[in-house]
Formats: structure tokens, C-alpha cells, sequence
């Protein structure tokens, strides 16, 4: 599973090797499958284009994979400064967050720790165009001044929005904890000192590195797609190949018994959080899909349905989060009238029956068939296609996204699906969820007035 | 089974997914089917993924509560989501327990079921759905009033839906409509388990009834979903009264335990089937982005907080319809924003725009229109509206062509008509005083 836009990318990053311990140990790398629809380029690109039929839109997104604070010394909100410059700056009197709008399209910006998205969603009609537009502008960035600044004024906006969500305070304490340093360490938005000191020289110098084919791919998904046409239009608009520089690692921390607290925000809450597999144990990875799916689903998940029986006013989230080195399991509650210890109890109380026995058949046999269809069902836009290929890209396995099927659930990942048991989940479960997590709070926040310039 | 099959395509083979995929900027093909009772049945197959979605239009909706009734459209669906099936269970933990979905939306005209589940489950949910349409479990009353009575509740402190709550209540005079949308809580308490038959019963009415699918379908799947359906009366539905026509301004304030002031602006407009539909999406586009008429719609999988609302909304599935500008004084000078609002219509009417500017609306507005159809529940409604329309299901693509072809001379005519009179409703915080516009 991948994060969620908007809030929920406000999440880490940085530096430092695998303490993992010896039952989490990675499995071995395999040669890079591709999937049906994707190609690499000769200079190391690539592309996947795929058919979304019934929708009269079409999703074109390049993804860029990136340390979302920088190669060197830690600048966090870079990734993000970055994108959102390339969107403003204008060529030829236009940007490409106008020439979107223009055609009826809609713009959309993701920063992940590990990855940046740069997503157009527009009328199947305006893709041609709007496809040379976004490749000329993502593949070949320029930021000039004007839309630097904008990038700031935008990204200042994105603080205040983040800063005072609890949820999202919350998952970034997650982050910052489970990782001592890296690009999963600290916040993708940064803070309002950071954005202060970060230059357009900074952005520029990130573009040079990170922004190069082999980090990227194009990602189209829509009716009507025609795949050589779109290999032709990438082809042409693909840049010189330049080598790739290495991602920073985030280094596991050690994690304390103890409530950690994050921050403040604009309600209460309290979160956990775990480690998981990597992203090539794919049997183990799809273990905590279920487990994510079985656990925390809006409605029907069963920490979902504890938290809600225990008081409605509050709100749940988690998921399990596919990541290419180490996966990571977390929910939050926010919100609500009951303390953070309390919440943190009822959540752990919930998760309790997975580590204590294998499920039984019937439940798993039921349990399953929803999360196929579950999954199903939550990668059927083109959006949702699209970013599906570009997280499981950005993890390193493209052929392994969900997205990657058929009518008869043919592909990597439902064949995984398929070869889950009662014991493998129980494995899974007890492996990472039954150790300790991290448990962060966040407590509500004083009203001031006071605020900061950003701007130098 | 004798069926009057207006188009169908590609039926042949069992799964229909092989359909071309359509041509860009257009939606894809559709098979219609009128039974002998009248009910429509409309399919859209794709082979994208082994799930699939449907729509149910039942004939009653909003519009056809009475005073004494208003909350009894939200009581009856929710009953019917809470109507066991053969299994024992619920209808809706029916479809979950499947890793599915049912939810309701009522509109103004019309109350929607939706479902979403694999492919292979839809006949049977469609089934289970028909059946608790036709004998909703009243004992399940109690619940459900106590549910919806707890979302009117919610409702009440909804700053956005108080306003909107309010411009209906102007515009929609003599009409159920006119009521908050999850009813009045007085009303609510006098309810009784034989209004909820009552209202039930305009549900089945073979005539008006539209039953829409989207997804991986087999032939057997579309017929086994018309035969769900086809032993409802081949009766057509009472039409819903006409709101009591007012040219006046009106003025309404309430107060509320909110933090900031909310300001809804609203006009006349033209319902979805009017030749003057594309015109106001073009106008719709040229005052701000805002949503259409399913984001207004209440029901179990639209429940927007108020910060949502911003910009124009057009409530185009009532007759007539409705566009509404709403303001949060939480996020600026509401104050000068009306002005602006205001002085933009007076622009609208005055004279032709700018042959530019319009070309530039009509490109947002058909964007809007192509980017509202993105899920497969999406494209259900898409095609149940449009097997609704006078057009059929060639409305879908019948629409993007007449919102392309607006000229600046349509979008003065059609300010002018509709764009008149306001209703301006204002929702105060309850500590204060005066109107925010002075």
C-alpha cells in the first residue's frame, strides 16, 4: 500500500543503515521484472502506459524517486520546493499548473520521503497535449525566480495546514522516531526556518540531482492510450542520461516503550507505530496488506470498529506503508474525549487476537475475499492506476503494484494474495506487530496569534 | 422475458468487456433495455478490473415529503440499508461482509441506492437490494429514526448546510424540498412505521426507475439485474408539486453556535434537462469552482464538513434548479467578496463577455464535466442521469458537445433570465448582532 496524498505526504526521511534484526531480514533482490505496459528508454527512463477505459479522463504523472530533504546535509521541504517551482515557473509566458487549468485539468503535487509525484488529471481529449507540456516541464525543470517565490508562498500555506494537523504531526512522530536520521527522519514540508533558509540555488542544485531518468518514470492511464504514440512522445522529450546519485538511507532507530511526544496540534491524539517487511519480501509485505486491510479499513477494519464502539467522536487512520528498504505499520486516533493512554490501549487491545493465535479459516477465508476486493476497488480510477505504478516504481518494483492484473487476477501481487495462509499472517503479525512500537502523542494546541515571515 | 432494446452492443459473447475502448473525449458505449414495466435498465461494460457498480433511481425523493413528513425520505432508505437478507444479515453488512458497499443518496426527485462490489456479487446484491426496497423491515424503524434525528442534529451545526438549508427554504416553498435535508427534528419524532410504508411505496414505480451498471458485466448479469427489478407496477410516479414561484430578494438570517459567519448567495437556475444547462456550467465556471449537484446530495457517502463548501454550487437535480454561492467569513472579507460575487453577475448580465474569456470557461466547465467521472460509481450515476434525460443515454456525450459549442451571447442571455433576484441567507455566530453586510 502506498501513503495517501496531500496530508498524509507530509511524512520523513534520512540516513543510516539496517539494525534490523535477523527475523526481519530482508529477502534477496531479484532482477527487475518489468510490467506489462512498461518499458525503459535507452537513457534509463521509464514508462508504463495502461488502459482505464470507462472514465472519459486520463491520469499522466512522472514520478521522481528523491530524497524528499536533499542528497547532503538534511534540507527538509527541499523535494517539495522543488516540485512546486517546476509547476509555477513559466516558459513562454506559461506554467504548467496554468497550462493544466487551462485544458480542464487538474495539477496535483505529492512529496513522499522517498518520491515526488507530479500528477495531471485531465479530459482524455487533452492528453496529447498536455503530455508534451508536463514532460517538457518535469523532465528538463527550470525554476526561474518568479516561481520560486510562489513556491515558498505555496509551501508556507502547506505548513500551516500540516502544522496544525494532528494526523499529521502524529505520522511524521512516527517517522521521526522509528528513523533516527535520513529522508524518513524528519517532516517533507519542513519547517517555516527551513523554508527561511532554503534558496533557489538549493532547488536548481536538487533538480540536477535528482531529477535524471533512471530516478523517473512516466505514468499514463487512460482510455484510448496509445502505447508506442506515448513511448514515442517520452522518447522524444527524455533527457540526457545522467547517473543517478544515492539516496541517503534512513537508519532504524530504537524504539522506547514509552509515549513520545511530537507536538502540538489543533486536536489530541495518539499514534503507534512499527516497523515492516521491505518491499522485496513481497510474501511478507502482502501479509501486512491484509493485516492493514483486516485492521484499520474505515467501516469495517477491526481497530477501526474498537476505536469507533469506544467513542464516535473520535477519528481513526492507519495503513501498512510498502517502503523499499523497511516497511512501516502505524494508526492514529485524533480527536475524541478519551486520553492518549486509553486510545493507545484499546488499539493495541484490538490488535491482540492476531498475536495471540493464527485466525481461523472461515475468518480468513472471509477476511481475504474483502481484501481482494477491497483492493480491487481502491485502484480502479486512473488516478488511483496511475500512482499505484509510480509508488511500487518508487519502491523499486513496478511488476508487484496491485494496479498490475486482469479480469482473472493475474499478476505478482493478487499471486501473492493468493498464497497467503492463516499461519503467514499470524507470522507476519507476531514478527513486526508484535514488538514494540512507537507510541507519539500529540497534545492540542494554545491559540496564539503570532505569525512568521517565511520570505527573505 | 419481452424487452424493447433501444442499443445494444457487443452483447454477444459472455463478458462484454471487450468493447473498444471508446474514443478520446468521448464516454463509452452503452446498452439500454426498457422493460415491459418501464423500468430502465443501462449498462456500461469495462474489462478494467473484475468489479462492478451500480446506480438504482427510485421515484421519490426530497421533493416528495410533506411538512408533516420531512425527514421520512432519509428514515425509509436507511431502513431499507438495515433490512436483513436471506443470509440474516443486514443489506449493508451484506455487501461489506463481500468487501462491497451500498450506500443511499437522496436527491431532490430521486433516491439513489449504490453499490459497489465484485462482479460476480452484484446479481446478488442487486437482488437482496430489490427485495428490501419492495419490504423494508420496519422493525428497524426505531434505529433508523434515531440515526437520521442524530444527523439532523449534526446538520444544525453544519454552518454550509444551514445556508444552503435556508436558500431551499426560499426557493423551494410548497415543496419537500424545502426542508432540511435529513428532515426536521419535530417532524422526525412524530413519524410513524406507516409514513415510512407510504413513502416506500412511491419507490416502485416501474416508470422512472433507472437501473445503472458500470463494470465487468456479463450479458447474464445485466438480465439477472432487470429481473431484480421487473415485477414492480408499471405505474409511473405521482409528480412532485412545483415550488411556489417568488421573484422577490429575499433575506434570511439565522444564528448558530459557529465560529465565523456564513454567507450562501442563490439564484435561479436551470435544471439538467433544460437547453440551458451547458450555458450556466459555462457561468458555473466563470464564478469558481465550487460542485455540482451530487455534492450537495445527502446520504450515507456524502457528508462534506462545512470548510468544503466554497465557490459556486449548482443544484442542477432540481426542477428548477438552483446555483448557490457560498462565503466562509472564517477565510477572508466576506464582505467584499459578495461585492465581488455580486458585481461579477452584474458583469454576466450587462453585456457579452469576451469571446476569450468564454472559450476559457468552456473549457474549465467541459474539464469539470469529464473529471466528475472518474470511478465506476461515478460513471453509473453519469448514465442513470443521462438514461433519465429527454436524449437517452446519447446525453452524455450530446452534453459535451452543446457545453463546447456556449457562445458569449448564450452566457448573457441565460444571466439575464436566471441570474435576478437573490436569496441571501446568513448563518451568525450566536454571540453576534447584525447582518455582516452593511
Amino acid at each position: 500500500m502506498q501513503f495517501p496524498r496531500g496530508a498524509a505526504a507530509a511524512l520523513i526521511a534520512l540516513a543510516l543503515a539496517g539494525s534490523a534484526d535477523a527475523s526481519r531480514a530482508s529477502a534477496p533482490s531479484a532482477a527487475r521484472v518489468l510490467a506489462p505496459g512498461e518499458s525503459v528508454l535507452q537513457d534509463g527512463l521509464t514508462l508504463v502506459v495502461r488502459r482505464a477505459t470507462l472514465s472519459p479522463t486520463a491520469a499522466l504523472q512522472v514520478w521522481i524517486v528523491c530524497p524528499s530533504s536533499g542528497y547532503s546535509t538534511p534540507k527538509p521541504g527541499l523535494a517539495r520546493l522543488t516540485a512546486l517551482g517546476i509547476v509555477a515557473s513559466k516558459v513562454n509566458g506559461v506554467s504548467l499548473r496554468e497550462a493544466v487549468r487551462a485544458a480542464g485539468g487538474e495539477l496535483m503535487v505529492s512529496v513522499f520521503p522517498s518520491s515526488t509525484e507530479i500528477a495531471v488529471l485531465a479530459p482524455a481529449g487533452e492528453v496529447d497535449a498536455l503530455a508534451d507540456t508536463l514532460l517538457a516541464r518535469v523532465l528538463h525543470p527550470v525554476i526561474d525566480e518568479a516561481g520560486f517565490r510562489e513556491a515558498k508562498l505555496r509551501l508556507a500555506e502547506q505548513q500551516q495546514i500540516a502544522l496544525n494537523s494532528a494526523d499529521v504531526v502524529l505520522r511524521d512522530g512516527i517517522f521521526g522516531n522509528l528513523f533516527v536520521d535520513g529522508p524518513f527522519h524528519v517532516s517533507t514540508y519542513g519547517t517555516p526556518n527551513d523554508l527561511r533558509s532554503l534558496t533557489l540555488v538549493d532547488t536548481q542544485g536538487f533538480t540536477a540531482l535528482a531529477y535524471v531518468p533512471d530516478n523517473e518514470i512516466v505514468v499514463a492511464v487512460g482510455g484510448g492510450l496509445d502505447e508506442a504514440a506515448m513511448s514515442e512522445r517520452v522518447g522524444r522529450a527524455a533527457p540526457i542520461p545522467v547517473s543517478a546519485t544515492t539516496m541517503p538511507r534512513s537508519t532504524e532507530g530504537k524504539i522506547s516503550s514509552g509515549p513520545v511526544p511530537v507536538g502540538n496540534a489543533d486536536d489530541a491524539g495518539v499514534a503507534l507505530g512499527w516497523f515492516g517487511p521491505p518491499a522485496t519480501d513481497k510474501r511478507t509485505s502482502t501479509a501486512m496488506d491484509f493485516l492493514s486491510d483486516y485492521l484499520t479499513r474505515p467501516d469495517s477494519g477491526v481497530v477501526a470498529r474498537a476505536v469507533k464502539a469506544s467513542d464516535p467522536t473520535a477519528t481513526f487512520s492507519g495503513q501498512f506503508i510498502t517502503l523499499r528498504d523497511t516497511g512501516v505499520f502505524y494508526m492514529t486516533v485524533t480527536g475524541g474525549t478519551h486520553t492518549s493512554a486509553a486510545m493507545a490501549e484499546i488499539m493495541r487491545a484490538a490488535v491482540k487476537p492476531l498475536l495471540d493465535a493464527p485466525m481461523s479459516r472461515r475468518d480468513f477465508a472471509r477476511a481475504i475475499e474483502m481484501f481482494r476486493t477491497h483492493t480491487l476497488r481502491d485502484a480502479q480510477t486512473p488516478q488511483q492506476l496511475a500512482d499505484n505504478y509510480g509508488w511500487y516504481f518508487a519502491q523499486g518494483n513496478t511488476s508487484y503494484a496491485p494496479s498490475v492484473t486482469s479480469l482473472d487476477l493475474r499478476g505478482d501481487y493478487y499471486a501473492q494474495v493468493a498464497a497467503l495462509t492463516p499461519r503467514a499472517i499470524y507470522d507476519a503479525a507476531r514478527t513486526y506487530l508484535g514488538s514494540t512500537p512507537v507510541t507519539a502523542t500529540v497534545a492540542p494546541r494554545v491559540q496564539s496569534p503570532t505569525t512568521t515571515s517565511f520570505l527573505p | 422475458m419481452t424487452k424493447r432494446t433501444i442499443l445494444a452492443l457487443a452483447l454477444a459473447i459472455g463478458l462484454l468487456g471487450a468493447a473498444p475502448a471508446p474514443a478520446p473525449g468521448q464516454f463509452p458505449a452503452a446498452s439500454v433495455t426498457t422493460l415491459p414495466n418501464g423500468v430502465i435498465v443501462t449498462a456500461q461494460i469495462s474489462d478494467d478490473a473484475p468489479i462492478a457498480s451500480a446506480q438504482i433511481f427510485v421515484p421519490a425523493g426530497l421533493a416528495q415529503q410533506t411538512p408533516q413528513t420531512a425527514g421520512v425520505a432519509a428514515v425509509t432508505a436507511s431502513i431499507v440499508m438495515r433490512t436483513p437478507t436471506d443470509s440474516g444479515m443486514s443489506l449493508a453488512d451484506e455487501a461489506a461482509s463481500a468487501g462491497g458497499s451500498i450506500d443511499y443518496e437522496i436527491d431532490p426527485e430521486t433516491t439513489r441506492f449504490e453499490i459497489e462490489s465484485r462482479a460476480a456479487d452484484l446479481p446478488r446484491l442487486l437482488n437482496a437490494l430489490a427485495h428490501a426496497i419492495a419490504k423494508p423491515d420496519l422493525t428497524r424503524f426505531a434505529l433508523a429514526r434515531t440515526e437520521i434525528v442524530n444527523v439532523a442534529g449534526d446538520d444544525e451545526k453544519n454552518p454550509a448546510r444551514v445556508a444552503y438549508a435556508m436558500v431551499r427554504q426560499v426557493r423551494y416553498r410548497g415543496t419537500g424540498f424545502a426542508y432540511p435535508q435529513a428532515g426536521r427534528v419535530t417532524a422526525l419524532a412524530r413519524l410513524t412505521p406507516a409514513d415510512v410504508t407510504r413513502f416506500a411505496a412511491l419507490y416502485q414505480h416501474g416508470k422512472g426507475t433507472i437501473v445503472a451498471l458500470t463494470g465487468a458485466l456479463t450479458t447474464a448479469d445485466i438480465d439477472s439485474a432487470g429481473a431484480a427489478f421487473a415485477a414492480w407496477p408499471a405505474s409511473a410516479a405521482p409528480p412532485a408539486a412545483a415550488p411556489a414561484l417568488d421573484t422577490r430578494q429575499s433575506q434570511i438570517i439565522a444564528h448558530r453556535d459557529i465560529t465565523a459567519p456564513w454567507l450562501a448567495l442563490g439564484f435561479a437556475a436551470p435544471s439538467q434537462f433544460s437547453q440551458d444547462f451547458p450555458t450556466m456550467l459555462v457561468i458555473e465556471a466563470l464564478l469558481g469552482r465550487g460542485g455540482g449537484a451530487r455534492a450537495l446530495s445527502f446520504g450515507t457517502s456524502n457528508q462534506a464538513p462545512a470548510d468544503d463548501f466554497a465557490g459556486a454550487y449548482y443544484q442542477y437535480d432540481a426542477n428548477p434548479g438552483t446555483l448557490v454561492i457560498f462565503f466562509n467569513g472564517g477565510s477572508g472579507d466576506m464582505e467584499t467578496a459578495v461585492r465581488q460575487a455580486e458585481q461579477g453577475i452584474i458583469r454576466l448580465r450587462g453585456q457579452p463577455l469576451p469571446a476569450e474569456l468564454v472559450a476559457r470557461a468552456r473549457k474549465l466547465a467541459l474539464g469539470e464535466y469529464y473529471l466528475s467521472v472518474t470511478s465506476l460509481s461515478d460513471a453509473a450515476w453519469m448514465l442513470g442521469r443521462s438514461a433519465r434525460s429527454p436524449d437517452g443515454v446519447a446525453f452524455e456525450n450530446a452534453l459535451a458537445a452543446r457545453i463546447a459549442a456556449v457562445t458569449p451571447a448564450d452566457v448573457q442571455r441565460v444571466a439575464k433570465h436566471y441570474l435576478g433576484n437573490e436569496t441571501i441567507a446568513i448563518v451568525l455566530p450566536t454571540s453576534t448582532s447584525p447582518s455582516p453586510l452593511r
